[in-house]
């Protein structure tokens, strides 16, 4: 019989430390402002990072705020009115076919002669509850400091991926929805590949993945430490 | 050909490949998404997914009656009161019940005894956390409709998470032995 060198007071503490750390910071930001101001950092990043990654599609996040926001398309702009959600929402996505803008509008400071795609999403799940929980793993670990910086450090980075995968298959998968935006072409494989991505836009497929993600930065964190340990 | 025959050495693959537990980690991998491909089906839907949460909302039901709430079960739905909550895909704990036990069932060199019995107590704990978590729903939204998010998000899919871990490891910690001269993950 095999079993990994396993402490029962280590998974105890582990366990533990979790469950407080947990409790502690995720109610502590999701019934507080600092969630606003975590969402709108992601926005801002995310409207920053794919404004031009879709040929054909604007793309802005506009969160529920109180300020009125300006979704700015080079020398046009589109005003966009507070969003009020009652719902587990707190983000509204909105998507402008570039096509259409470029061939309806003929000045600067023109009003956008388009109505733009509206999709409500939550960057709280999609985004930060995935990031806190690798955070609330990652220092709940029984480990040494430098273990736990660097396990951090490689889980946090390569969840930003899955993330962002994440996203994109959402964008994608929107984009190809509308009637009114250019949709993406994409082969038959990629069509199928991207449907099967819903699967894990669901809470528990998050969690989950959330969980898998850290367990396989754990295991290569470990074996870095053992193959510099056995130099 | 083998590679003492060749006389190269072991890549680093085949030599990660060669660890059962390194094998172990593998097969989970590839059974999850075909569990997850197989998820998205109408086939697991209709069969597996709407059956076991018809049979959670009638077991939420009844015992709700049994404390006296006009309560009933319709489909997928439970009424109390007026509290309606429905139980979807992913409140149903079939994910967590499937991860954990396939952690178990395709764990190396268990007797297969050990094996049914655990599935059998992961299958028995979850499926009542999972009456507890329907209950706990039922009663926020009818006495505290503002957690009613909390709980269902942050609160239940964090305990379910921890729970399917714990049992995992309390199972592997009763049925195998450390065993040193082992390569370890």
């Amino acid at each position: 019989m095999i079993q990994p060198k396993i402490n029962y007071k280590k998974i105890i503490y582990f366990l533990l430390g979790l469950t407080f750390s947990y409790f502690i910071i995720v109610p502590g930001i999701k019934f507080t402002k600092i969630k606003w101001v975590f969402i709108e950092s992601v926005n801002d990043v995310l409207n920053n990072s794919l404004d031009h990654f879709f040929l054909d599609t604007y793309l802005y996040l506009h969160t529920a705020d109180q300020t009125s926001r300006k979704m700015i398309i080079g020398p046009y702009q589109l005003k966009l009115p507070p969003v009020q959600f009652e719902s587990k929402y707190d983000t509204q996505l909105n998507l402008l076919n570039k096509k259409n803008i470029l061939s309806l509008s003929s000045g600067a400071g023109e009003k956008l002669p388009i109505q733009n795609q509206k999709v409500q999403l939550s960057i709280w799940d999609l985004w930060l509850l995935p990031s806190l929980l690798v955070f609330c793993l990652s220092i709940s670990f029984p480990a040494t400091l430098i273990k736990r910086i660097l396990l951090l450090l490689i889980s946090f980075c390569f969840l930003q991926l899955v993330n962002l995968l994440r996203l994109m298959t959402v964008l994608v998968l929107q984009i190809n929805l509308s009637e009114h935006l250019s949709p993406i072409s994409l082969s038959a494989w990629q069509k199928k590949l991207i449907s099967f991505s819903t699967i894990f836009h669901g809470i528990e497929s998050i969690y989950i993945l959330t969980f898998l993600s850290w367990l396989c930065c754990w295991w290569l964190v470990t074996k870095i430490f053992s193959i510099k340990g056995g130099k | 050909m083998p590679n003492h025959l060749t006389g190269l050495q072991p890549t680093f693959v085949q030599k990660y490949m060669k660890n059962e537990l390194i094998q172990y980690a593998f097969i989970m991998i590839l059974v999850l998404i075909v569990f997850f491909l197989f998820s998205s089906t109408g086939i697991y839907e209709k069969f597996i997914q709407q059956p076991i949460s018809i049979l959670f909302a009638s077991g939420s039901a009844n015992i709700l009656k049994l404390f006296g709430y006009q309560s009933w079960a319709e489909d997928m739905n439970i009424h109390c009161g007026a509290a309606v909550v429905s139980i979807s895909k992913g409140c149903d704990a079939i994910a967590p019940i499937f991860l954990s036990s396939l952690a178990i069932s395709l764990f190396p060199k268990v007797t297969l005894q050990n094996k049914v019995s655990g599935i059998l107590w992961v299958v028995l704990v979850l499926g009542i956390l999972n009456l507890v978590r329907i209950l706990s729903l039922v009663f926020s939204q009818l006495y505290f409709p503002e957690i009613f998010d909390f709980l269902h998000i942050e609160f239940w899919q964090f305990v379910f998470l921890v729970s399917s871990g714990a049992l995992f490891i309390y199972w592997l910690i009763r049925n195998t032995k450390y065993d040193p001269a082992k390569d370890q993950l």
